[in-house]
């Protein structure tokens, strides 16, 4: 029977000793502007002025006032709906790349490019497609139909927003899928299909069920990270017209950083650091009880 | 082999302490001059530098968000930023030097009487100055002559006048290409400028908040303008995406020939007669933005907005920093740098002896105009700490007028509320 060492004996091994200075590191560089921004939140402070502890009353501002629950409205429509498409459209160019036809690896290198595109770089690309002006439109023209305001009508800007997102994303879960169905054993498939099974009772029956753990990691990151979206919205809109496509990224930063309002600021990223967890957990106590 | 934990704790910490002490010790070594603004400040400077400058320009809000933080810090990462002012609320007093004492050492010639009093006073603060002006902008009216010859409009002489040309100046040219009649820089957060001067055309009072706090987004003057432009919107004599535009897209479009009328500052003739940037060069003409009728002959033109550029220095400077800034703006300050940087990149001197002067008259064909809006121009603005997030608020419900999603009364009402509210907060609202 194995006994606990004394603590005095406890050693760490060599191959460690390259890890820890990094992990330390991770963990400054994570936790410690996560306690600061907490403790921010709490007070009252300006730039140009002192801090003076509030309590919770910059939680209450954010939670009393409507444009914040207007962001909230439209982040959640934003994540859902792309996360949704990218879902979509991801699992079914996998399906699709996992046939044999013709220059195949260059459709699989083509369908990944969007990935391989920054954000910066694809924003300016698609708010020039998107113009009144722009080939969107141009391309419009030839089937005869009127022009489309993509970013200066309220109501089109945020599936303007929703389209370049999913283009952008999709890779990702198009990649997670193909990898997951790629490394199935084929003899899973050789008894539905002595049954005779059609492609559609494989798929639903056989293929699905196995690789939706790997869907349901790859469906959890896009919706972490989709509640974060800034960078293209602000590129392309920047939360306009009329804040339609105010997501609450973009809220966070014009309050803490355009403001200098910086207690309401950091309380506005722990609610989305909150949500993030309500989708996290979940999550993670669903691994953890298949795991154990 | 094992490593005992203590001596594992000791060996990081030695060596996060030399990366620390590396990045420290390096930071010692500093060019001559560190500044800190926008691009046109940097060509503005050009050929004007009495010694090496390392730059760092950066869009308008960085700037202003890196000028406060960084002078924030105990040693600050610029020698010499450029302060826009309609920031120059009294918190600059807490990062900036008073330049009182700078001014008796080694004055600047002509200082204060050369410059207008407005720029001054709004950069003092308890008999202190601390910032001194150096670019002015405001706004004129350019406009295509060809479109106007074209569609034989005249040159409007009222702001109604105005109106009524945008609209006549929309069509589709031979080629295919819809012209509009009128176009300007609309993001939320920018809009405000153009809407202030075209609503100063009924007087200086108008616009959103006067010098002495008075919200008065609401009375007829802005609520006339934003009904106006709700026609021309629906019209179709502004561009459909016109509340997306910056700056820049306003001048291309300009520049494009897509659009008859816009408004900038008048420094901007160059580009706009620039052959190698723009379609329309030698067919634009610049005037002040017209008054209302009622106010014709009155008035020479709207009370357009004036914004201007200073120079600051950051409080926690060392004294050596802080002599050679000092230096760096006294060399810039004088007649013959203003001068030049007027001539050469294109931006308002604020001396009067320099924009009044037969040099820059012969030099800038833009001047006469140039001196007579700045003459009558007034700040958009009173600067206060909650500046941007009242023109934000205001932003927001000027597009909601424009596009018709509220009607402009009541959206500038709900604005005027917001606005009374957030001067309220900081004890300046006035009634």
């Amino acid at each position: 029977m194995k006994t606990a060492r004394p603590y005095r004996h406890y050693r760490i091994p060599w191959y460690l000793t390259g890890v820890f200075p990094f992990t330390l590191l991770l963990c400054i560089v994570l936790l410690v502007p996560t306690v600061w921004t907490l403790f921010i939140s709490l007070h009252n402070w300006r730039f140009g002025y002192p801090m003076r502890f509030t309590g919770l009353s910059n939680y209450r501002a954010v939670l009393s006032d409507p444009w914040f629950w207007r962001s909230v409205r439209i982040t959640l429509i934003f994540t859902v709906s792309t996360v949704l498409a990218e879902f979509a459209l991801g699992l079914s160019f996998a399906l699709i790349l996992l046939q044999k036809f013709p220059f195949r690896k260059l459709w699989i290198a083509l369908l990944l490019s969007p990935y391989a595109i920054s954000p910066v770089v694809a924003a300016a690309s698609w708010k020039y497609l998107l113009n009144p002006a722009g080939m969107v439109n141009y391309l419009l023209s030839f089937l005869k139909l009127p022009p489309v305001p993509w970013l200066s009508n309220s109501a089109v800007a945020l599936i303007s927003l929703c389209i370049t997102n999913v283009w952008l994303s999709y890779p990702f879960i198009m990649l997670i899928a193909y990898s997951a169905i790629s490394s199935l054993p084929l003899e899973m498939f050789e008894a539905p299909l002595v049954d005779g099974a059609s492609y559609w009772q494989r798929f639903r029956y056989v293929t699905f069920p196995l690789i939706s753990p790997a869907l349901l990691i790859a469906i959890v990151f896009r919706l972490i990270i989709a509640l974060r979206t800034f960078d293209i919205v602000w590129l392309m809109t920047q939360g306009g017209p009329v804040r339609a496509t105010e997501l609450l990224g973009i809220q966070l930063y014009r309050v803490g950083f355009r403001y200098w309002q910086f207690g309401t600021g950091s309380a506005i990223a722990w609610m989305i650091f909150l949500m993030t967890l309500c989708i996290a957990i979940p999550y993670i106590k669903l691994t953890y009880r298949r795991v154990t | 082999m094992r490593i005992c934990k203590w001596w594992l704790l000791a060996g990081c910490g030695i060596v996060i302490l030399s990366i620390i002490g590396v990045g420290v010790a390096s930071a010692e070594e500093l060019l001559p001059l560190r500044a800190l603004g926008h691009a046109v400040h940097q060509a503005a400077a050009r050929d004007l530098e009495p010694f090496l400058v390392q730059w760092r320009t950066y869009g308008l809000a960085d700037v202003r968000e890196l000028l406060f933080r960084e002078a924030a810090l105990p040693y600050p990462a610029y020698d010499v930023g450029y302060l826009l002012n309609t920031w120059a609320s009294p918190i600059i007093t807490q990062y900036f030097e008073p330049l009182n004492e700078w001014l008796e050492r080694a004055p600047l010639p002509g200082f204060p009487a050369d410059w207008p009093s407005g720029m001054i006073e709004a950069l003092t603060f308890d008999g202190k100055i601390y910032a001194i002006p150096m670019r002015a902008v405001n706004n004129v009216l350019h406009y295509n002559k060809n479109y106007f010859e074209q569609r034989h409009v005249e040159l409007p002489t009222t702001i109604e006048e105005l109106f009524e040309a945008a609209k006549k100046l929309t069509f589709i040219r031979e080629d295919g290409v819809r012209v509009y009649g009128m176009a300007f820089y609309g993001m939320p957060t920018i809009i405000y400028e153009v809407l202030i001067a075209l609503a100063r055309a009924w007087g200086p009072d108008a616009g959103v908040i006067t010098p002495d706090y008075r919200v008065v987004c609401n009375k007829p003057p802005m609520v006339t303008v934003l009904s106006k432009l709700h026609e021309l919107y629906t019209y179709g004599a502004l561009p459909p995406d016109v509340f997306l535009y910056e700056v820049s897209d306003s001048v291309r479009m300009f520049q494009m020939g897509q659009v008859a009328m816009v408004f900038h500052p008048a420094d901007y003739y160059r580009r706009f007669n620039d052959p190698s940037a723009s379609q329309v060069a030698g067919n634009t003409g610049l005037s002040l933005i017209p008054p209302a009728a009622d106010y014709k002959g009155v008035l020479p033109g709207s009370i357009s907005f004036m914004t201007f550029w200073s120079f600051v220095i950051p409080k926690n400077l060392p004294y050596e920093r802080k002599e050679l800034a000092w230096e760096f703006i006294r060399r810039l300050s004088t007649p013959e740098a203003q001068l030049h940087a007027a001539i050469y990149n294109a931006n308002a001197p604020t001396r009067l002896s320099v924009l009044y002067s037969d040099d820059f008259k012969a030099a800038a064909p833009y001047a006469e105009i140039a001196g007579k809006a700045l003459s009558i121009a007034r700040v958009p603005l009173p600067a206060f700490d909650s500046i941007m997030e009242a023109v934000d608020i205001f932003g927001t419900y000027a597009h909601m007028a424009i596009k018709g999603e509220m009607a402009p009364q009541e959206a500038m009402d709900r604005a005027a509320e917001e606005l009374r509210a957030l001067l309220a907060a900081e004890g300046l609202l006035r009634e």
